[in-house]
Formats: C-alpha cells, structure tokens, sequence
C-alpha cells in the first residue's frame, strides 16, 4: 500500500549509506522503554534530528516520535451514567445545568454533546461547558423528567451531580484528530461568523486549524501505526482510540510525500473523564455559530523502520491545505490557493494578489506541551505503545447527503 | 477563582486573561492595529496596549472569552 515516496526521497539524500535493512517491533521499543533505555522525541524534534543525521540514521537513534493537536473539535461528548434514585426514574427527559443531554438509551444514561446549546443562556453556554465543570470538579444541576413506568415510577428528578457522584463518565468523541483541514477565507462584504472563526469581509483574514507538523496523522498519513486500540494522550489522561472517525476520508487527494491535502482521516477518541483536565479539555464558544470543545490529544509514533521516521520527520512547509471562500454557501466551496503551513504559519499569504493576514485555531502552544508531557509520559515508563487492535480503514471515501432527490419526493421543491 | 490578568502597565483598553487564553491565536486575525500578535518562536499571544485602539473585535472573535473591555474604574 505505501508509495515509499517520502523514504525513497529522504534516503536517496541520506549520504550514510550503506546501513543494512532495519525494522523494530512494538515488543522491543516497549523493552526499551521499560529499562529506560529508549529515545524519545517529540515531532518538531525530529526535524533538525532527520535533517543532521538523515533518515537511515535517525530512524535507528529514535525510537518514538510523540505528536499533539489542542484544538476545538465539534464532534466530542461524554456519556454519564447516573445511578438509579428511589423510587427510580426512567430519564427521557435530561437537562445538565440546562443543557439537553440525549436520554434515549438506558435508563440512567445520558450523552452530552459538546454543541448542544443551553435553554436559557443560548449558544454561549452548551454541552462542552457542562464537560468541563464536570471535569473542574463542579456541581453541576440534574433535572430529569419521564412520564413514569410501572418498573420506573418516578416521573422528575432534581439533584445536583459531581464527577465523583458518577459511576462512568467518558468522553467519547465520534471524530476527532482530522488530518488536515481546509482553512478559510470571505470574499463577501459581510463579516461571517464561522466554526473557523470571525472571517472578515474582502478577504480581510485567513483562518487555519491545524497543528500541522506535530499533528498526529500527518505524521502516519497512511495509518500504520494507529487504529483501533491504539492508547493516547486525550484530554489530560489516557484514553484508546476506539473505531474510525466519522467522515473518515483516506481517499483525499495526497501530496507526494503521502500527506493529504484537506480534511481525509479522522479518529473516534475515547477517555474516562475522571483522568481529564480542564488544560487540556476546554470548553469554546465561537460568536454566531455555538459551544464547542478544545480536546487535547496525543499520540506516540513506533519509528519501526525508515520510512516511518521519513513520515514522521515531516515539516510544515511539505504540508498543504486549500484556503476556501466560505462567502459561497455551498457544500463544495470554491478554493481560493493552496498553501503550506510554512507559508500560513508565516502570518500572511497572497491571494488574488492581495496580502491576508493569516490566524490559527489550533493552539501550537499546547500541542507542544501535550507532546512534551506524553514524552515525559513513556520516559518515566508510565505510558507503552499499543499495537493497533485492527487498522483503520486505508481505503473508502465520504458520501455527501443528498437532499434534493427526498425534497422532490415529498413535493418539498 | 480570581483571574490572572496583565500587569497594569501592560494593560490597555482590552484586558487579556491569561487564565482562559489557551494561546490559539484566532483574535491576531481580526485586531486591526496588530495589537494581539503572536510570538512565532514560543506561539503565545503578545498584547501591545500601546497598539490597542479598543474597536473590540477580538473580544468577539475569542472563542475562551478570555478578552474583554477594561473598565473605567
């Protein structure tokens, strides 16, 4: 499956040469970490690592490479498991500090999504707030309703809930970690309030949202590495990687390194919220478009062989996205160029011959404190590689909705 | 908890909690003056005051809600 670009380009400047063919196991980088033996860096360290030493070598010195990301990721929530009162209640109704939580599964459990708006204090306040006062440690009020069973009589309960009242809490976050994502732009002559951000009108910023060089799959772009069961650094704590994330896209066209160019994989992440911080699980609230929760994640690399150092040595100006105008309001927006990391990193690109100031979303600041603490992690042995239970899917695309063919159907249009 | 704010002589007509402020940058993207950069070494948020005209557009565009006008007092 792998082209071998990437390696086969580093190698052919490696001017070592000469080393034989080397491979490493999970089973013996965990050894070497058990008996402190093991090098550990993180993915912005192994650059000028790979660029000194070249590939051949690097890969032999390395033997984990740690990535992060810190950024807002609408696709997270946690499921609650309450206990039973008595006389006990079937909860159809949830409502956590005013926030609808989804009750249609067991009776005592719940889901809180992270977008979810309050009732009362609208799209500044929702389900990511509720995560995080639980995480915080606080109270938070539970007002439950049911029209009554005869196995579940009561029909309201009102209490106030902490964590440590729980019997599970854990995030689990549908999609998560995307692999690169298109940054965006306004053409328009209005301000747009976007989950990108405010992007102001003629082209007046550019927002982007990644962590380019140090997020986790752009650093196994093909997945090799990760899948299911992989453990994690998520939101303060571990957690496992639980099944493909939603619109898990491996089809997205790639560059030739194998990086993709716009959104392709992403990771369905979960975690017991008992674990988690508020540092690294922070509830977000865009203006004009709602809650959302910046998630925290980590994930160490194997270096199992060269070209898993080649991938890993990989640096923002070998990583591209599309800038999209989001004044067209359309699934399939218009690009507007395409640009490295590098150039988005730099503070302005040139679009239409004009200069954009260029923003990110993605905290760098933390996702280099997420690396550097899921180092600490394995060098103090508290945290071993995982492999994968089974691969993500390497294969597959995402299927659009199509409206238009139900609308006529029903006489709607 | 009380917030850790700039030191008074940092502070301008917008104040900065450094106890929301997870440093993503989104508000350098709209502060007309340039007030809000970021340092492209450590990519933590530098506040000028001196810059800072107080048009308010950050505090919109801060997702942590960790801007927000200064009070007269």
């Amino acid at each position: 499956m792998f082209t071998g670009s990437l390696a086969a380009m580093a190698i052919g400047r490696d001017k070592q040469g000469g080393l034989p063919v080397f491979s490493r196991t999970y089973a013996e980088i965990n050894e070497r970490l058990r008996t402190g033996r093991a090098v550990v860096v993180t993915a912005e360290e192994i650059i000028p690592i790979a660029r000194e030493l070249g590939v051949r070598r690097a890969a032999r010195s390395v033997d984990v490479v740690t990535t992060a990301t810190y950024a807002p990721m609408c696709s997270s929530g946690a499921f609650l498991n309450f206990g039973h009162a008595d006389p006990p209640i079937r909860m159809s109704r949830i409502l956590l500090n005013n926030v609808p939580a989804y009750g249609g599964i067991a009776a005592v459990d719940c889901y809180i999504g992270a977008t979810e708006p309050s009732l009362d204090r609208g799209p500044r306040y929702g389900g990511a707030h509720v995560i995080q006062a639980l995480v915080d440690g606080e109270a938070v009020r539970l007002d439950a309703s049911s029209a009554g069973t005869d196995c579940y009589p009561r029909k309201r309960a009102v209490t106030e809930v902490k964590l440590s009242d729980l019997n599970q809490a854990y995030l689990y976050n549908p999609r998560n970690c995307y692999q690169n994502y298109g940054a965006a732009a306004n053409t328009s002559n209005r301000r747009l309030h976007t989950y990108m951000g405010v992007l102001e009108p003629d082209l007046g910023n550019v927002t982007y949202c990644s962590a380019g060089a140090l997020s986790p799959l752009l650093n196994d772009p093909y997945y090799r590495t990760v899948g299911i069961g992989t453990r994690i650094f998520l939101g303060g704590g571990t957690g496992f990687v639980a099944w493909q994330g939603t619109q898990h896209n491996p089809a997205r066209e790639r560059s030739a390194n194998g990086v993709p160019v716009g959104g392709a994989g992403t990771l369905a992440l979960v975690g017991d919220l008992n674990q988690m911080s508020s540092r690294y699980l922070t509830a977000a609230s865009f203006s004009g478009y709602g809650s959302t929760l910046f998630v925290g994640v980590g994930l160490a690399i194997p270096i199992l062989d060269e070209e898993m150092l080649a991938h890993a040595a990989v640096d923002d100006s070998q990583i591209f996205t599309d800038v999209y105008d989001y004044a067209v309001p359309a699934r399939d927006r218009p690009s507007l160029g395409r640009f490295s990391y590098r150039q988005l990193r730099s503070g302005q690109i040139c679009i239409r011959g004009k200069t954009v100031r260029t923003a990110p979303i993605s905290s760098l600041q933390r996702a280099r404190e997420i690396a550097d603490v899921l180092k600490g992690w394995m060098l103090g042995g508290l945290f071993q590689l995982t492999q994968p239970v089974d691969p993500l899917p390497g294969t597959g695309t995402v299927r659009p909705l199509n409206v238009v063919s139900v609308q006529r159907k029903e006489g709607v249009v | 908890m009380r917030a850790r704010t700039l030191p008074r002589h940092e502070r301008g007509p917008v104040v900065l909690d450094q106890t929301r402020c997870v440093h993503c940058g989104l508000c350098t993207g709209v502060c007309p003056p340039l007030a809000l950069t970021m340092d492209r070494q450590s990519w933590t948020l530098v506040y000028d005051a001196g810059k800072c005209t107080g048009c308010g557009a950050c505090t919109g565009a801060c997702p942590l809600g960790a801007l927000s006008a200064a009070s007269n007092g």
